[in-house]
């Protein structure tokens, strides 16, 4: 069973009531639902835009995810790269996500998710969706996917490609380093 | 002043290198750097074991150093059964040391008056996480300020609400409950915004003075290495039989420890080559009217935010002619005019020895490649001067701090670089009708002599829509001065810079960046990378390359990225997709040169794809590059059938073969 967690920006568009009694009324549902995800194993995800596309990240792959983020462009530096942005005093070098993908869609810098793999890359997303824990199986893989940042589709309410960050930011490292 | 406890240095040393060994070897070298690295530890401790007879570990290190040889020559990667081989080496070298362990303490006196008496070592990657930890502290009190701001402005508003509220009067309707609630918000609004902007003050003033002492902290005096150069001078003057007077000057000079920690093995070579190939025997000496003993000093001494490092023997000057003969054997040079000419690039080149014969000491092209990477690391300089029977002098020039630098903000347009005001060497204002140009590019007259110029724009590559510069900063480079136009100067700023992420080091023409108060990142620019803009990099963006960019489309993330990063590296723009569809559709939407295309895909296939395109009068006549696993008669004549340009295969990969094909289908 998938379970979702409401956000004030996922109830209906209205009133500030209005939202606050979706939000209550989704706090008393899971308070009176039984215990019963705990002995499913779950995995908590994020789901964003990426152009106009749904991607889920692992959470546990991140270590921040920062809003508006300040870009300086590098040139020469390899095109999926969007620039770099300061981060807790140091630099990271942020990657457009769609264009890692590959899916030719350019994410407008809405924010940026540090990877916890390599805190000196982070990936930039259109927007963030929100956070969902939902069972493993709800991860479905691709039958005869070979590429390791491919998760799986989640499917269930919405239906998201789930990606590693943690893979792609290794693949870009390897990159820069010549290692194929 | 010679050391005197060779054993006693012998210990901290081998220590060191094997610790280096094991920690690259465990870290597996992935790039002819690291495995140089690797090498020139294995002959720092042959050389150190062979100094105090120590000759069963010199053999174990000159058996690493074999292995290791080959693969600094050919560049191939180390096998998991020779790291395997070199380990074990190394195991049975630690053994080896452990066996004549001395538990005695260390007697403080030997150490010589340069040792500091107390103190910890901290290690430079320490330092520079204490340096981003103030980073960040002082990243999170521009936050509180922020909101110390907000308080006031808060208090401001109550005030204002107080006031309309008194001047209402009773009557008004305005309960007075409300009113003394408004006043006493503002009371509590006005003690805590006093409050937060007081802690913020003292913040502000803690932070500063951590910064500035966790910067002193980083500055280390150069006679730390003393006694590692006394001992290099002691073992090389022993194993050459050459007697050596050594004069180091000015060592109490403090630079940053990061800095140290490159130039120590640096150093190190030069002071060993110096003795091993610079000085000559004291039968030569004899016969030049020389006195026996070779003198080789070291001068410190400080130029602005640089120090120069000035490495002089007295001995026979350089070898030209060998190190010609050298470069010509290795392919280095086309004939000995180049050779000639490029004689003070080829001393540094890794792997060129001048030496006849390999020995403990020299014959392996170590020593100065060492310097070069040290340079390279530390955005350093050199210049050699030698005349045949007299010496030879090496004048290497470093920034005090790799951290903490004095730079002129330039801006142009929407774009801010950092310069750093050691390179600067003038600037002035100039008019379109100063812009000269000379063969294919432009330049200034400076000083009487025309220099290259570059804009700003061009460097961060928006020269697009740039406007026309109106000021020029003159800035020092290793080939001479460059003038680079921008629009505003903005004055100076000590910065603290930071190094690029590995992921987009390979940009030349920036050497870090600084986070300015608003947290936005500024580039500091590295002034070779202008010489590198006024040469090959900038020709090859704006000719060949240039045009309508190239569609990558393979199903495989990482092949995508491979084509991709291999066409972006000479300059082409790419994009990509990650089905045959998806490549039908964005070619619908954007015009592209040259569409390189995978075969076997889920969906539509590469020689549907290829069928496809070729039915569409619009996309007909797009050349197709196939890059495909499959290696068949067949499935090549599929591809010719469909209408493919030309067919790679990928157990055939040859980068430059790739490259000529994309160069030639899109003209």
């Amino acid at each position: 069973m998938q379970e979702e967690l409401v956000t004030p920006e996922s109830s209906a568009d209205g009133t500030i009531a209005q939202r606050a009694d979706a939000l209550h009324r989704a706090f008393d549902e899971r308070f009176r639902s039984p215990v019963a995800d705990v002995g499913e194993a779950s995995i908590d995800i994020l789901t964003l835009h990426v152009g106009d596309e749904l991607v889920g990240v692992p959470v546990d792959e991140l270590v921040q995810l920062v809003a508006n983020p300040k870009l300086v462009r590098i040139p020469d530096a390899p095109s999926q790269c969007i620039g770099v942005a300061g981060h807790r005093g140091r630099l990271v070098a942020v990657f457009d996500l769609g264009a890692c993908l590959g899916s030719g869609a350019r994410s407008s810098a809405r924010s940026m998710l540090v990877s916890r793999s390599d805190a000196t890359i982070a990936f930039a997303v259109s927007a963030v969706d929100r956070y969902r824990r939902v069972p493993r199986s709800a991860i479905v893989p691709h039958p005869g996917e070979t590429d390791r940042a491919i998760l799986g589709t989640l499917v269930g309410d919405v239906r998201a490609l789930v990606v590693s960050i943690d893979e792609l930011a290794q693949r870009i490292i390897d990159t820069h380093r010549g290692v194929s | 002043m010679i050391a005197r406890d060779s054993n006693h240095y012998f210990r901290i040393e081998s220590v060191e290198l094997v610790a280096r060994l094991e920690a690259g070897l465990l870290g597996g070298p992935t790039d002819l750097r690291m495995l140089d690295d690797l090498f020139r530890s294995a002959h720092t401790l042959k050389g150190a074991a062979r100094s105090v007879e120590r000759h069963f570990v010199a053999d174990l290190a000159h058996s690493m150093e074999d292995v290791l040889a080959h693969h600094r020559e050919t560049g191939e990667r180390l096998s998991p059964i020779e790291t395997q081989e070199l380990l074990a080496l190394l195991d049975a070298v630690r053994r080896e040391l452990a066996k004549s362990e001395d538990p005695t303490p260390i007697d403080e006196g030997a150490r010589g008056p340069t040792r500091r008496a107390t103190g910890v070592r901290v290690e430079p990657e320490d330092m520079d996480a204490l340096s981003g930890g103030i980073a960040e502290v002082e990243t999170h009190g521009r936050e509180l300020r922020r909101t110390a701001r907000t308080a006031l402005e808060l208090r401001a508003l109550a005030m204002k609400l107080s006031a309309i509220a008194a001047s209402a009067g009773s009557e008004s309707g305005v309960p007075a409950r409300l009113r003394a609630g408004l006043d006493e918000l503002t009371s509590t609004l006005a003690d805590h915004a006093r409050a937060l902007r007081d802690s913020t003050d003292r913040l502000d003033v803690e932070v500063r003075q951590v910064s500035q002492r966790a910067f002193e902290l980083r500055l280390v005096a150069l006679a730390e290495m003393l006694p590692e150069l006394e001992r290099t001078v002691h073992d090389a003057a022993r194993a050459t039989g050459k007697l050596v007077t050594f004069e180091p000057l000015g060592m109490d000079i403090r630079i940053d420890v990061r800095i140290l920690a490159e130039l120590r093995g640096a150093l190190v070579h030069l002071v060993r080559n110096a003795i091993a190939h610079g000085l000559e025997d004291r039968e030569t000496r004899r016969q030049f009217h020389k006195s026996e003993t070779g003198r080789v000093t070291i001068r410190v001494e400080r130029r602005g935010g640089r120090i120069a490092l000035v490495v002089s023997d007295d001995g026979r000057g350089l070898d030209r002619s060998a190190i010609v003969e050298s470069a010509l054997v290795r392919g280095l040079v086309a004939d000995e005019d180049e050779g000639y000419r490029r004689i003070d690039e080829l001393i540094f080149h890794p792997g060129l020895s001048t030496a006849r014969t390999v020995s403990d000491l020299a014959g392996r092209g170590v020593g100065l490649d060492a310097v070069g990477a040290m340079l390279d690391t530390c955005s350093g300089t050199v210049r050699v001067r030698s005349t045949e029977g007299v010496g030879t002098t090496f004048e290497i020039e470093l920034p005090l701090s790799l951290s903490a630098t004095r730079a002129l903000v330039v801006e142009a347009d929407d774009s801010v670089v950092l310069v750093p005001i050691d390179f600067v060497i003038a600037t002035r204002r100039i008019t379109e009708s100063d812009i000269l140009t000379s063969g294919t590019r432009p330049t200034i007259i400076h000083d009487g002599s025309s220099i290259p110029f570059r804009t700003l724009a061009e460097l961060v590559g928006t020269e697009g829509d740039a406007e026309s510069p109106r000021i020029v900063v003159v800035v020092r480079t290793s080939t001479g001065p460059v003038g680079l136009g921008a629009s505003v100067l903005r004055g100076t700023r000590d910065v603290v810079q930071r190094p690029l992420p590995a992921a987009v080091l390979r940009s030349r023409r920036f050497s870090g960046a600084s986070i300015d108060q608003g947290g936005v990142p500024r580039l500091v620019l590295d002034p070779e990378g202008l010489v590198g803009a006024s040469s090959n990099t900038f020709v090859r963006r704006t000719a060949a390359t240039r045009g309508e960019p190239v569609l990558v489309i393979d199903d495989s993330l990482t092949t995508r990225m491979l084509e991709q990063s291999i066409l972006e590296a000479v300059g082409y723009e790419v994009d990509v997709a990650s089905s045959a569809e998806e490549g039908l559709t964005m070619a619908s939407r954007r015009r592209y040169s040259l569409f390189v295309c995978d075969v076997e895909m889920p969906g539509m296939n590469g020689y549907e794809f290829t069928r496809e395109t070729r039915s569409r009068p619009e996309l007909a006549k797009t050349p197709v590059i196939m890059v495909t696993s499959l290696d068949s008669a067949e499935s090549r004549k599929k591809g010719a059938d469909a209408g493919v340009s030309t067919y790679i295969v990928k157990s055939e990969f040859d980068q430059t073969a790739f490259l000529r094909a994309v160069a030639e289908l899109r003209t």
